[in-house]
């Protein structure tokens, strides 16, 4: 009898040889890698070969669904992917809806899943998606979290650190932004798990150093592809977006690093862990009281601010208005003191919820008219304020803001003579813990 | 002057509510603050706002010190500087830019000169000016300091009257005829008169929707007036909103009065000075 196992990567059988299996003296087993797996059993089966798994351990994940509806070009890339036996790469252009596609493969399949995306801002993204979707509680293994759960997001650093651990509890993985795949270290995810479903998404699958060969092998081929020119005016969303990550300047990063850590020194010093919205709340409440609590969280604020407003967004933002002198452009950031920073240095029209209506108006009218070229606001999404159209959004952020809140300004942009509006989201680079924080407090 | 509701503080126990006052040993506190205050005369308001801060950051209670600054800037008068309107100036260069703003300092400066010039001001002036009209850009033009205990006195002055807000029902006692106060009474709600041997007893029921404000302003006229007569004491059922529970508060002349201004600052409201 063959006993079938998972250690470090690797599908070990014991008691006989197995396709595309090795013999190891070492082990005294045969080993295959972990993408081999669904063909070694499919085989055993086929050859009538008696065997027992012990590989394949997967969580148990609760019979998924949800209200989502496919339009007819993301029901035949699905059903193109299930034609291909639950593997494959689909490449759709930027908006046209990868996400909700995998969102309705995991629900048929209603099995665990690891969802692999290349940035902590995707990881809560595609974490919101998922828990919008389906109601479930989503796991987290990215940037020092550690919550694995049957529905799991990861960032592709992550999951191949922790390739040997977690490589027998997925059934199903999804590839986000799967182009990043085939580099060395990412590769060693695709080999090592032994998840028999796999969806690739991608807008561009090519690589330069023609890895997009690789992802055949990894993921199984391109099973659909369309490009903009098939889509466009028809479904795809009216802008798309960009997301700039920067860093800070030298002189900003050292600063940084002194404020966020004497407020992470502090926590650290008193046990305590920020996790939750409520964590960081009851900290908040806990500040009224204990002074050593309220210079934290100054120095937490002041660490902010440096992310949020740093001078490498500011000269980006100087470069694309530069670039667009005469498009139509909205400049939203939540804090009002970086709205008249950006107001006083670059001599463009501010709209807060302090500016008097009558000034408002002036302002909105004026951009309307094409008078104003540029506003920059922290409330273009409350009620009254009716904000008209633009070509280009740039979004100034902590780290990172919501996929709620980037619809929603979404919605304000239009599409100008047949080109799509551009919305542009520029983050601080590595400052992830303040965004995380912010963003669950919502 | 009334206090934020979030600025009250206040201890609840056993039913009974007591609004935590400033006493004497809040006396450092308050001498720092009018210095601060005092230190920032001719100042832009955000330079305050910063000192202040630095005060929040040391051991006090950050709800105390904001309400005395709350009552400090009852003494203060804030002032815009600009030399031209800044709504006309921000107009302006706006226009200037033809409605693309600037993307360098020169060109930021090119456009600043030139709409100084229209104006008659010097560029420096003109870029003072743009965003004068914030509250943070306002200056502290004059300040007339309060003695500390007097500022302490104030102070729980104001968190009588912010507790008091919430009253469902006052009696206030006085040795004094019933004309004295009963017509401040008279606008909190319905009054039920009473004189004993020279003592006057006016119960007040308080409607439940009121504007906050105005019953401010009321309540704050009548506790003066109370507080400048013999003998006199406050008992109140009052509501509690955070806890949705009701308590019973108490001020009495002879052991609560040195908390609060003294009667010779206020003495002889009275319906015929008051006119």
């Amino acid at each position: 009898m063959i006993r079938l196992r998972y250690e470090r990567g690797w599908l070990l059988a014991k008691g006989g040889p197995i396709p595309f299996g090795e013999y190891d003296p070492a082990l005294d087993a045969y080993r295959a890698p972990g993408i081999r797996y669904r063909d070694v059993v499919r085989e055993l089966r086929e050859r009538g070969v008696e065997f027992v798994d012990e590989a394949l351990r997967p969580l148990v994940c609760p019979r998924l669904s949800s209200e989502l509806k496919l339009r007819d070009y993301q029901l035949e890339a699905l059903e193109a992917w299930r034609g291909a036996g639950c593997r494959g790469v689909i490449v759709l252009p930027t908006g046209a809806g990868k996400t909700v596609i995998a969102l309705k493969a995991m629900e048929e399949l209603s099995v665990s899943t690891l969802v692999v995306v290349p940035t902590l801002v995707l990881v809560e993204q595609w974490r919101e998606r998922i828990e919008d979707a389906f109601g479930v509680d989503v796991g987290v293994v990215a940037g020092g979290r550690e919550g694995v759960k049957p529905i799991t997001v990861s960032t592709y650093d992550s999951a191949s650190i922790r390739a040997g651990s977690l490589g027998n509890r997925f059934e199903l993985l999804v590839f986000d932004e799967v182009h990043h795949l085939p580099s060395p270290t990412y590769s060693r995810i695709a080999l090592c798990y032994l998840a028999p479903y796999r969806l690739g998404l991608t807008a561009t699958p090519e690589r330069s150093d023609g890895g997009h060969a690789a992802l055949m092998e990894l993921v199984g081929g391109v099973v659909y592809e369309l490009g903009v020119e098939d889509l466009a005016g028809v479904y795809l969303a009216p802008y798309t977006i960009e997301t700039v990550y920067l860093p800070l300047t030298r002189e900003e990063r050292k600063r940084y690093e002194e404020e966020f850590g004497e407020y992470a020194s502090f926590l650290e010093a008193r046990g305590i862990k920020i996790e939750s919205g409520e964590d960081y709340r009851r900290l908040v409440v806990r500040s009224g009281r204990d002074p050593e609590v309220r210079r934290a969280l100054r120095a937490r604020e002041k660490a902010l601010r440096i992310a949020y407003g740093s001078e490498v967004k500011l000269n980006y933002l100087r470069r694309l208005m530069r670039e667009h002198p005469d498009e139509k452009m909205l400049i939203f950031t939540r804090y009002n003191d970086l709205v008249y920073r950006i107001s006083r240095e670059m001599l463009i029209p501010a709209i807060t919820h302090r500016t008097p209506k009558a000034e408002r108006e002036e302002i909105l009218d004026g951009f309307r008219e094409g008078r104003y070229l540029r506003i920059v606001t922290s409330r273009v999404l409350e009620e009254g304020v009716d904000v008209p159209d633009a070509s280009i959004a740039v979004i100034i952020s902590g780290t990172g803001s919501s996929r709620e809140f980037i619809q929603r300004l979404g919605r304000i942009l239009r599409k100008r003579r047949g080109k799509r509006a551009r919305l542009i989201e520029l983050v601080s680079r590595g400052t992830a813990e303040i965004g995380m924080s912010r963003r669950r407090r919502g | 002057m009334r206090l934020p509701q979030n600025l009250l503080r206040v201890r609840r126990r056993r039913g009974r509510i007591r609004p935590m006052y400033a006493a004497r040993d809040e006396l450092p506190l308050a001498e720092r603050l009018i210095s601060i205050y005092r230190e920032h005369v001719d100042e832009k308001r955000w330079k305050l706002w910063e000192a202040l801060e630095e005060v929040e950051l040391m051991s006090y209670d950050p709800k105390l010190v904001r309400g005395l600054s709350t009552i400090l800037d009852g003494h203060c008068i804030y002032q815009m500087r600009s030399l031209v309107d800044p709504l006309e100036a921000r107009r302006l260069v706006y226009r200037l830019t033809r409605g693309r703003g600037v993307t360098s300092e020169e060109e930021r400066r090119r456009v600043l000169e030139e709409a100084a010039e229209i104006f008659g001001i010097t560029a420096e002036d003109l870029d003072e000016s743009l965003y004068a009209d914030l509250e943070e850009e306002y200056y502290l033009a004059d300040f007339d300091p309060p003695e500390p205990m007097e500022l302490l006195r104030e102070y729980n002055l104001a968190l009588t009257t912010t507790l008091l807000i919430h009253a469902v029902e006052m009696d206030l006692r006085y040795h004094g005829h019933p004309d004295d106060l009963e017509w401040l009474c008279r606008p909190l709600g319905e009054c039920h008169v009473e004189e004993v041997g020279g003592e006057t007893r006016i119960g007040v029921r308080l409607p439940s929707r009121a504007r906050p404000s105005s019953r401010a302003d009321h309540l704050e006229r009548l506790i003066k007036a109370l507080i400048s007569m013999r003998a006199w004491s406050l008992w109140a059922v009052v509501h509690h909103p955070p806890s949705g529970r009701t308590y019973r508060f108490e001020l009495i002349g002879g052991r609560d009065g040195w908390l609060l201004p003294s009667m010779g600052l206020y003495g002889g409201v009275s319906p015929s000075t008051a006119i």
